[in-house]
C-alpha cells in the first residue's frame, strides 16, 4: 500500500466539503467577476477531488471517466464565460459585477 | 434516440450553413427537420428496446413525449422568432446554438445516467448563456448573459457535489442503480442524503423555483425576447422533466427525507411567485415571474409521485409552453411598434388588432387557469395527481396562488380592451400562423385533454 493510499476515505471528503465550501463563500461575497469565475472552478474541482475518491474507493472506473467529462464541460463553460466578460469590458471597461445592476424594477 | 440523431446533424448543417452558403434556405431546412424529427420520435413510442449507448439515455415512453414536447415548442419558437435570425451575419451561428440547446434538452429528459443529464444540463445551458448575450452592443443583454452564466455555473457546481455524494454512497451514476441500492439499503448513508440535497438546489436553481428563482427575473428581462420565451419554455420544461425523473426514479424510496423540503420550496415558490407578479410593470418581468409560479404548480407533480403526476406533467408543460409563446409572441409585435413591453403599450390594442387581442386573450387565460383552456385542465391533473396520495394543504396554497394570478394576467387582457387607439401593428406570415396555431391547440387541448392523457 503506498502512501496516497493510506490517507482515509474521510480526509477527502472533508477537503473537498472544505475547498467547495470555500468556493461558495467566494462567489457570495467577491465582487471581480474574475475572482468569481475562479470560485466557481475550485467548486468544480472540489467536485472532481471528491469522484476520484470516491472512484478509487470503490474500485469503479466511471467515477473518473466522469471528471474528465466535468474538465471538459469546465473549460468550455469558462470559454464563454470570459467571452461575456470580454464583451461587457468593451461596452463598459470594467469587471465589476456591481456595475451590473441595470436590470431591476 | 433518432430525434437527438437528427437535430444534432441539423446543428451541424446550420454551421455549415454559412461556408456553403445556404443561408437563405437555412430557416426553411430548419423548420422541415425539426417535424422530420418529431416524426421520427413518434415512431419510437412504446418501442421494445429503448436504451442506447450502455444504458446511457432511455427512451421510454415518458421521454419521448418530453420530446414531443419540446419539439412542438421548438417548432413554435422558430414560428414566433424569424427576426432573431434575420438582422445581422449570425444567422446560422444562432440557428445552431438554438438546435444545440435543443439537444441538450433532449438528453436531459432521456437520461438513464447522471452523467448524460449533467451533459444535457451542460448542452443546454451554454447555448443559452451565449445566446443570452447575443445581442452584443446592448449592455442590459450582456448583464443578463453575466448574471444567467454566474447562477447557472454555480449551480451546477452544487448539482456536481450532489451526484458526487450519491456516487460515494452507491458506486454507480446509474439511476437504476441507485434505486436499487435504495432498496437494498433503507437506511442509506448519510453521504446519499447530503446528496440528494445538494441536487434539490442545484435543480431548483434550473427551474427557478423560489428562493433560488432571483437570477429568474433579471434574466428574463435583459435577454432578446426570443431567448427569453426559448428559457421560459424549453428549458424550464426539459429541467422540470429532468427533476421529475430523478426524483420519482432514483429517490423515490427516500421521499420522507426530501418531501418536506420540496413542499416548503413549492409553497414558497407558488406564493413568491404570483405575489412578486402582481407588482410588475413590464410584460417580460410579469412572465417571469408568472413563469416561477408556474414552476412551483409543477412542482406538485413532482411531490405526487405517481403515474398521473408524469402524464399531468406532459400535458401542464405542453399548455404552458404553448400559452407563453403565444404570449411573447404577442410582447414581441408591441415592442416592435412601440419600443418597450410596459403594460401601457398594451392600452387600446384590442380594437384594430383583433388576432393579438384574441390570441394574447387566450393565452393569459389558459395561463390563468380558466376552463375550458389547456392551463385549466393542466392545473386540475396536477392537482388530482397530487391529491390522491397527500393532503390537500399545499393544494389550497396553490389554488390561492392561481386566484393571485388572475389579476395581473387580467390586467393585461383588460389593458388591451379598455381605450381605443387607432394603432394597427403589422405582423409577419409566421407570427399570425403561430398565433392561429397556439389558440386553436389551447382550446383543442382543452377541450380534449385525452388528446395527450389517452396515449398511455
Amino acid at each position: 500500500m503506498n502512501a496516497l493510499q493510506s490517507v482515509p476515505l474521510n480526509h477527502y471528503i472533508l477537503l473537498s466539503a472544505m475547498l467547495f465550501a470555500i468556493g461558495v463563500i467566494g462567489v457570495l461575497v467577491r465582487r471581480n467577476a474574475i475572482i468569481i469565475f475562479m470560485c466557481i472552478e475550485l467548486m468544480l474541482n472540489a467536485v472532481n477531488l471528491l469522484m476520484v475518491a470516491f472512484s478509487a474507493h470503490h474500485g469503479d472506473g466511471s467515477g473518473q471517466v466522469f471528471v474528465f467529462f466535468i474538465m471538459a464541460v469546465a473549460a468550455a463553460e469558462v470559454a464563454v464565460g470570459l467571452a461575456i466578460l470580454i464583451m461587457i469590458h468593451r461596452n463598459s471597461k470594467t469587471t465589476d459585477i456591481d456595475f451590473l445592476n441595470k436590470l431591476k424594477f | 434516440m433518432k430525434a437527438l440523431i437528427i437535430i444534432s446533424c441539423l446543428g451541424f448543417l446550420a454551421l455549415l450553413a454559412e461556408i456553403l452558403n445556404f443561408k437563405k434556405h437555412l430557416y426553411t431546412l430548419t423548420l422541415l427537420g425539426l417535424t422530420v424529427a418529431l416524426g421520427a420520435s413518434f415512431t419510437e413510442w412504446n418501442s421494445a428496446m429503448p436504451s442506447y449507448l450502455n444504458h446511457m439515455v432511455l427512451f421510454d415512453n415518458y421521454s419521448v413525449a418530453f420530446i414531443g414536447v419540446l419539439i412542438i415548442t421548438a417548432i413554435l419558437w422558430f414560428l414566433m422568432a424569424p427576426s432573431f435570425f434575420k438582422d445581422d451575419t449570425h444567422t446560422a451561428d444562432k440557428s445552431a446554438l438554438v438546435l444545440f440547446a435543443l439537444v441538450g434538452a433532449i438528453c436531459m429528459v432521456s437520461y438513464h445516467n447522471m452523467t448524460m443529464l449533467f451533459i444535457g444540463i451542460e448542452i443546454l445551458s451554454i447555448c443559452m448563456y451565449v445566446l443570452a448575450g447575443s445581442n452584443k452592443k446592448d449592455l442590459a443583454s450582456n448583464e443578463s448573459a453575466m448574471k444567467y452564466f454566474l447562477m447557472g455555473a454555480f449551480a451546477t457546481g452544487f448539482l456536481l457535489m450532489g451526484i458526487a455524494f450519491i456516487y460515494g454512497a452507491t458506486a454507480s451514476f446509474d439511476i437504476f442503480q441507485i434505486k436499487l441500492y435504495l432498496q437494498n439499503n433503507p437506511a442509506a448513508s448519510p453521504l446519499f442524503y447530503t446528496g440528494i440535497m445538494l441536487m434539490l438546489i442545484g435543480l431548483a436553481f434550473k427551474i427557478s423555483a423560489a428562493p433560488f428563482h432571483f437570477w429568474a427575473p433579471d434574466v428574463y428581462d435583459g435577454a432578446p425576447i426570443q431567448v427569453t420565451s426559448f428559457m421560459a419554455t424549453i428549458v424550464k420544461t426539459a429541467a422540470i422533466a429532468a427533476f421529475f425523473k430523478l426524483f420519482s426514479t432514483s429517490f423515490a424510496a427516500a421521499s420522507d427525507t426530501w418531501s418536506t423540503t420540496l413542499m416548503w420550496l413549492t409553497a414558497i415558490t407558488i406564493l413568491v411567485g404570483n405575489i412578486t407578479a402582481v407588482f410588475q410593470n413590464d410584460i417580460k418581468r410579469m412572465l417571469a415571474y408568472s413563469g416561477v409560479s408556474h414552476a412551483g404548480y409543477l412542482m406538485l407533480a413532482i411531490l405526487a409521485m405517481n403515474e398521473l403526476g408524469a402524464h399531468s406533467l406532459v400535458y401542464y408543460t405542453l399548455a404552458y409552453s404553448i400559452a407563453t409563446i403565444a404570449a411573447f409572441a404577442v410582447v414581441l409585435a408591441v415592442i416592435n411598434a412601440k419600443g418597450n413591453s410596459h403594460f401601457d403599450s398594451f392600452l387600446g390594442l384590442a380594437k384594430n388588432n383583433r388576432l393579438l387581442a384574441v390570441a394574447s386573450t387566450v393565452s393569459m387565460l389558459s395561463l390563468a387557469g380558466i376552463p375550458p383552456l389547456a392551463g385549466f385542465f393542466g392545473k386540475y391533473y396536477v392537482f388530482t395527481a397530487y391529491l390522491q396520495n397527500h393532503s390537500p394543504i399545499l393544494v389550497l396554497i396553490a389554488l390561492s396562488g392561481s386566484a393571485i394570478s388572475i389579476y395581473y394576467y387580467f390586467r393585461l387582457i383588460v389593458n388591451m380592451f379598455k381605450f381605443e387607439s387607432e394603432e394597427k401593428i403589422a405582423l409577419s406570415y409566421s407570427t399570425k400562423v403561430l398565433l392561429v396555431a397556439s389558440v386553436i391547440l389551447t382550446i383543442l387541448l382543452g377541450l380534449m385533454p385525452d388528446l395527450i392523457l389517452g396515449i398511455w
